[in-house]
């Protein structure tokens, strides 16, 4: 589920009292999610909620006309979330930068994997906040020709907003037809630096991912990259990928969703994770939108370009990077090879 | 699946968070950085995690009030009347990971890096950390949480806790190693440790000021003590702790 959701009729978002558009963002995606996985009534399913917000624009707006209204720290917003949805199982809240909803997703299936809950659902979800956009103005990272990923034209990201949800839960414990398998997670918090991307770091995550998924290089048919669109941001991943998979990396279909969504920052390794789901599933890699003109650098890779690539999809990977060096990739493969 | 804790640390200060200007704020956000990572590399080098094994192992850090007082600080300052300007340094810590990843950097940490938030975010830390070497991730994992409430934040989540104002600053960190991989590094085992099932949060002395902190540093004064089974417990599931190499 991606979208932007009204405010709710009669609460305006000038109201200090407004239900916070953040917990509605996140329970219409896990709501649709419950929904697609025929879960809805099972309140047992736990919840693990990715952002980097600080908690919302209820939160901002408390900052500048102080009331008595329902606490809006991020504290808060699994357990309101969780409670929007009528969920009562384990709720989390993942607090990791730009990666939080792929984070998720990782410490979601591990819940599983080490029956910690039966079912859960992994939710990434973000609104443009005023803190955030002034914040990422003063990095100089914002663009004023949007988000043009691996193009020798690109000038940096087009922060969005939105959330995305995935079911998770055990192969063995499915009762109805999966989407995709989640076959494997990586993660690392490696960096030289704060601030500048690091394709070594990005690397790591890959080979773990890789390593959990018992994928080799050749096994990959796609993969839906982090693409932010930022100058060092798209070299140091490339980099990375050319490092792990080498000679296979020429024949792997890439596409970056963001030319078209925007960097939804903690959502987004929820919502690019479904994409990659969604090209799995139905063997189409999507492009990226108005690439045409992929840096020199890249002429020989196989970006997706002009309209979908019909094509058996074996494996899709996901990834997603964050500020502080913070890299997490998520593996798919069709839900046949059940 | 029996865990080692080979590495503790723990650090509380009874001081509160500046509500000054924003250059005040700003240097405070810096030093709780500097604190967490400091208590970070005490318990990694308690431990004996450097080198290979560093590079090996993850991080994951609990915190219910983050860094609020980045957002704070940068509302205050659009909201006020003239020419501002934001500190982009500041904005690194936007997101409570950015001290997650300062930790990382500071130890040379390869592994995974995750931060969660909540009143119970350092069981969750703790819980989600074990969880990763359970599930075959890594050998070992520095799992902290630190808390440093904002006024602004501590009014907040007063209403939803208590009517105390919070002024303490404080970090703790374990280091939760599988077990095999413990004795092959012939490192010290401080203290065992087992998955349970997920319970209700215990109230423990701080948690009122500190609820992330709060359960790490009830277990630690517990083992120290020489309690011979302490349990942790929040919503992802929790840790039961027994003294030494058993």
């Amino acid at each position: 589920m991606v979208g932007l959701v009204p405010p709710a009729r009669g609460a305006g978002l000038s109201e200090p009292g407004a239900p916070d558009r953040l917990v509605r963002l996140a329970a219409a995606a896990v709501t649709e999610a419950l929904a697609d996985a025929g879960w809805m009534g099972d309140a047992d399913v736990g919840l693990v909620l990715g952002t980097t917000d600080t908690g919302g624009d209820a939160f901002e707006r408390q900052l500048s006309r102080p009331c008595a209204a329902r606490a809006s720290l991020a504290a808060t917003l699994a357990d309101d979330v969780a409670a929007a949805v009528g969920l009562h199982g384990p709720a989390a809240l993942v607090w990791s930068a730009s990666a939080s909803g792929a984070v998720a997703i990782g410490v979601a299936a591990d819940l599983v994997r080490t029956g910690g809950v039966r079912r859960v659902v992994a939710c990434g979800a973000d609104t443009i906040t005023r803190a955030g956009y002034f914040g990422l103005n003063s990095l100089r990272t914002l663009s004023p020709l949007g988000c043009r990923s691996f193009s020798s034209h690109r000038r940096g990201i087009r922060v969005s907003e939105g959330a995305g949800a995935l079911a998770l839960e055990s192969v063995g414990n499915v009762m109805s037809p999966c989407r995709a398998l989640l076959v494997g997670y990586g993660a690392s918090g490696f960096a030289a630096g704060m601030t500048r991307p690091d394709s070594a770091g990005i690397r790591l995550a890959l080979e773990s991912c890789l390593h959990d998924a018992m994928l080799d290089p050749a096994d990959v048919d796609y993969i839906n990259l982090h693409g932010p669109g930022t100058r060092h941001g798209d070299k140091a991943e490339l980099d990375a990928l050319a490092d792990v998979l080498a000679d296979r990396l020429p024949a792997v279909l890439l596409n970056s969703s963001k030319p078209i969504l925007g960097h939804c920052q903690g959502a987004a390794g929820a919502i690019e994770a479904i994409v990659a789901i969604l090209a799995v599933e139905h063997a189409v890699a999507p492009p990226t939108h108005g690439l045409d003109d992929v840096d020199p650098a890249w002429a020989a890779l196989d970006f997706v370009l002009g309209g979908p690539r019909p094509g058996p999809l074996r494996c899709g990977l996901s990834v997603s990077c964050g500020l502080g060096g913070l890299n997490a990739v998520v593996a798919f493969r069709p839900a046949v090879d059940a | 699946m029996t865990l080692a804790i080979t590495g503790w640390s723990a650090a509380v200060d009874v001081m509160p968070f500046p509500d000054g200007p924003a250059a005040a704020v700003r240097d405070a956000i810096r030093l709780l950085a500097h604190a967490v990572s400091r208590c970070a590399v005490d318990a990694a080098a308690a431990a004996g995690l450097d080198g290979t094994a560093a590079a090996a192992t993850g991080c994951v850090v609990g915190t219910a009030y983050g860094t609020t007082h980045v957002t704070e600080d940068i509302v205050r300052t659009l909201d006020t009347r003239g020419p501002s300007w934001l500190d982009p340094e500041s904005f690194l810590f936007f997101a409570a990971h950015g001290v997650t990843a300062a930790a990382s950097i500071a130890n040379g940490l390869g592994g995974l890096a995750a931060t969660m938030g909540g009143l119970g975010a350092g069981v969750d830390a703790l819980v989600t950390g074990a969880r990763a070497i359970v599930a075959g991730r890594h050998l070992s994992v520095l799992c902290g949480a630190f808390d440093w409430p904002s006024l602004h934040g501590a009014r907040l989540l007063a209403t939803a806790t208590s009517p105390t104002t919070p002024t303490d600053r404080a970090v703790a960190f374990l280091v939760v190693e599988d077990i095999a991989s413990a004795a092959r590094r012939r490192a010290r085992v401080l203290a065992r440790a087992s998955l349970v099932g997920s319970g209700p949060a215990l109230q423990h002395g701080r948690a009122t000021v500190s609820p992330a902190v709060a359960p790490l540093l009830w277990a630690l004064d517990e083992l120290v003590a020489g309690t011979p089974a302490v349990t942790v417990s929040g919503r992802l599931g929790g840790l039961e702790f027994t003294q030494g190499a058993g």
